[in-house]
């Protein structure tokens, strides 16, 4: 596995999820997904993990925010920052040893997001075409920005597949043609 | 910037120290004759000087608040009079009102809680005639916690009692924060949340009969004061549209025989058709002085011929074409692509001669000239709102970026924020902006309590809002048709959720090292997003640069 050489990065150079984490964390993270589906949301989840802990849970907060900008990744980020709070420790140097685990790879935001709070490693699934910041659409994870944070490594392709099966079967249910849902009107 | 703390010392014992900073309040500010004479004046005006409106009429002197009015018309001299008498106590920084709204409030009649707006220096000064009001001061939606109520019951805050002849004068908080209005009731019974009780020579638990009100508000608006020589918007275009033209080698060669020209294109048309080239033309003028031959014809792309070995020109035309007519052929470079802007096509037009579809818009918005003065001050005004809030991070040691999101179609600002990032590493500016879009519409969930700054305009005040799609405003796309001001580019991750709520425009102040909308990155133009918009730099550009000196 490659490092990357961000600023910061020998502190963290060891810090690298095993082959059992991956698989651990992923399954959690498409159990959410999978659950979100079902209950008729973006099917995508999201933990963040620092020593082997849950520290930030993130689903797809828009629709009731109406914040087209929380999603799942910075709603994780959010929980990782009250978490540090309420564990009085320093949030720069737990997220320099959290990893992401997320069944689609993180929009350009959420990308950048990850940067500027200097988490070191994102483990995805599926490539996201439309809004990929790992290289679909930019590649915000590596390029050269000195001043929005540090870069991060990617692990991609767990259960690829599957996570672009339920992305289907999400986008197929938006399906303008298809029966709105009732909202809320107040 | 104009600070309205310059009121003479002789009206600072009218200071209410029950208010927030500042209310002056002078009773008997005029006689009872100058009441009448006033009172007498503004029924003398014409009749189509009255607007009537829900609740209230008014007469507007010294033109519209509206940018293509702010040229305006003179204000009559009994007016003026009164406007120079409280501009001299100091009211608009040394200069004098220029605008005055008279409402005229009958028994009964009130105006709902509204603040005044930034185009306006930010001071209201108010002469009463005939009867009494009680004016109630309201707080921002923005300020209170969480999920609790936001009635107007508990936004209420305090009232001001207004007796004839008085002069109110409403500055910094008062104004810039606070939404003030006027309750619909026939008597008013003063409680101790009147909080000039005694300044106004009132009792508690005294009931005032409310009659006609009449009210001369005299403002000074601000857009004529603007330079907005100093600074020019510039577009921020695609890549495909800002990068020098792309060049590819051809084949030319000069017609012997003038005569035979049309015969020659139709030929190569058909021999070698310039697929994908259609911006190019096939034939040229001899571009050396004294040439033998006066045209030229563009024979086949250098890629057509690649196989050919010697280069003649029997060599490069197809068995069954002849030769003959065409001289020796030669390289020429033409553009790859059809031009997009102004500037390209004249740099294509140097190789060879290019046809170009102009986008007249592209061309005028190059040269900086896409905004007309009106709509330039207009402009000035919403980034000096995203100075003002930069300036308000800074004194509170945050980060001096400012950002406002306005709605272009009724002009008013939906929210001002500022960066937060010392609260929240990802409270950007813009960020901030966006959660304060969402909460204006009943949504947001960032906790900004502490930045007084940051606020928004609730949409129930924006009449003109509520003719959208309800639809629309169902759907988390809150900044469809909104425009953004803000004083630094965005960074990457504010670029992109600007994209994911679908802002219309951005006008940003100076560039940033790591900027996305032109800097570093065009995430307003990048392909494969669902989601473009038009970014214009430059707008306030000095005042911008210079918050971070
Ligand atoms: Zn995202
Ligand atoms: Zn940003």
């Amino acid at each position: 596995m490659e490092t990357d050489k961000g600023s910061g990065a020998a502190s963290v150079e060891s810090f690298h999820p095993s082959a059992e984490d991956i698989e651990k964390w992923m399954t959690s993270a498409f159990d959410m997904a999978r659950d979100a589906l079902e209950s008729g949301e973006v099917p995508v989840g999201c933990l963040m993990i620092y020593k082997d802990e849950i520290v930030g849970k993130g689903r797809n907060e828009v629709n009731e925010t109406k914040n087209a900008t929380r999603h799942a990744e910075m709603v994780a980020l959010d929980q990782l920052l009250d978490w540090c709070r309420r564990s009085c420790l320093d949030p720069s140097s737990v997220c320099e040893q959290t990893a992401l685990y997320v069944t689609v790879e993180p929009c350009v935001m959420c990308a950048a997001a990850l940067r500027l709070l200097h988490i070191p490693v994102v483990v995805y699934g599926c490539r996201n075409e439309r809004f990929g910041g790992c290289g679909s659409v930019l590649d915000v994870s590596s390029a050269d920005l000195p001043q929005t944070g540090t870069t991060f490594k990617c692990v991609s392709g767990h259960r690829a597949e599957e996570a672009v099966e339920m992305l289907k079967t999400f986008y197929k249910q938006e399906n303008p043609n298809a029966p709105k849902p009732k909202t809320r009107r107040d | 910037m104009e600070h309205p703390t310059c009121m003479l010392e002789e009206v600072k014992p009218f200071i209410l120290d029950d208010a927030p900073p500042t209310v002056y309040y002078i009773p008997d500010f005029i006689s009872e004759d100058e009441e009448t004479y006033l009172l007498q004046q503004v029924y003398k005006s014409p009749k189509t000087k009255w607007t009537q409106l829900s609740g209230r009429r008014l007469q507007n002197w010294g033109g519209l608040p509206h940018h293509k009015g702010m040229l305006g018309e003179r204000i009559p001299d009994w007016l003026q009079t009164y406007c120079e008498k409280i501009s001299s106590l100091g009211a608009f920084s040394g200069k004098t009102a220029n605008h005055v709204l008279v409402n005229e409030y009958k028994q009964g009649e009130g105006i709902m809680p509204h603040e005044d707006g930034p185009l306006y220096h930010p001071t209201v000064t108010t002469i009463s005639l005939g009867s009494h009001t009680v004016l109630d001061f309201y707080r921002p939606v923005s300020c209170l916690e969480g999920d609790a109520l936001q009635t107007e019951g508990n936004r209420y805050m305090f009232s001001l009692l207004v007796k004839p002849r008085s002069l109110l004068v409403l500055q910094e908080e008062m104004y810039q924060h606070l939404l003030h209005g006027i309750q619909e009731s026939n008597q008013d019974t003063l409680t101790d949340k009147v909080v000039n009780l005694s300044a106004a020579g009132a009792q508690p638990g005294e009931t005032l009969e409310d009659s006609k009100t009449m009210e001369p508000q005299m403002k000074r608006w601000k857009g004529s004061a603007y330079d907005t020589d100093s600074w020019v918007a510039y577009p921020v275009l695609s890549d495909e549209q800002s990068q020098d033209i792309e060049l590819t080698d051809a084949f030319a060669a000069p017609i012997l025989n003038k005569r035979e020209t049309s015969r020659l294109v139709r030929e190569l048309n058909s021999a070698y058709p310039l697929n994908g080239l259609q911006h190019i033309k096939r034939v040229r003028a001899c571009r050396e002085k004294g040439g033998s031959y006066p045209l030229e014809v563009l024979v086949c792309l250098r890629s057509d011929a690649l196989h050919i070995q010697a280069v003649s020109i029997e060599c490069l035309l197809p068995p069954g074409m002849g030769s003959d007519g065409l001289g020796e052929p030669f390289i020429v470079k033409v553009p790859a692509r059809p031009p997009l802007t102004r500037p390209q096509f004249e740099q294509a037009s140097k190789h060879w001669p290019t046809s170009f579809h102009e986008d007249k818009r592209v061309t005028v918005a190059l040269r900086g000239e896409l905004f007309t003065p009106p709509q330039k001050a207009t402009m000035h005004t919403y980034m000096m709102s995203a100075v003002a809030a930069a300036q308000a991070a800074k004194k509170m040691g945050l980060e001096a970026v400012g950002a406002v999101v306005v709605n272009p179609s009724t002009e008013r600002i939906i929210a001002v924020g500022h960066d937060c990032r010392a609260n929240h590493p990802l409270h950007h500016a813009v960020m901030v902006c966006i959660d304060l879009v969402a909460q204006s519409q009943g949504g947001g969930c960032y906790s900004l309590d502490k930045y007084p700054a940051c606020r928004f305009m609730s949409p129930t005040f924006d009449t003109l809002d509520s003719t959208l799609d309800v639809d629309l405003k169902s759907q988390p796309y809150i900044c469809t048709g909104y425009d953004l001001y803000v004083t630094r580019e965005p960074c990457v991750m504010c670029a992109m959720a600007l994209v994911h709520s679908r802002i219309g425009r951005v006008f940003y102040g100076t560039t940033a090292a790591d900027g996305a909308l032109g800097t570093k990155f065009k995430v307003h133009s990048q392909k494969d997003l669902n989601h473009h918009f038009e970014v214009y730099r430059g707008v306030l550009s000095k005042q911008c640069e210079s918050l971070h000196e």
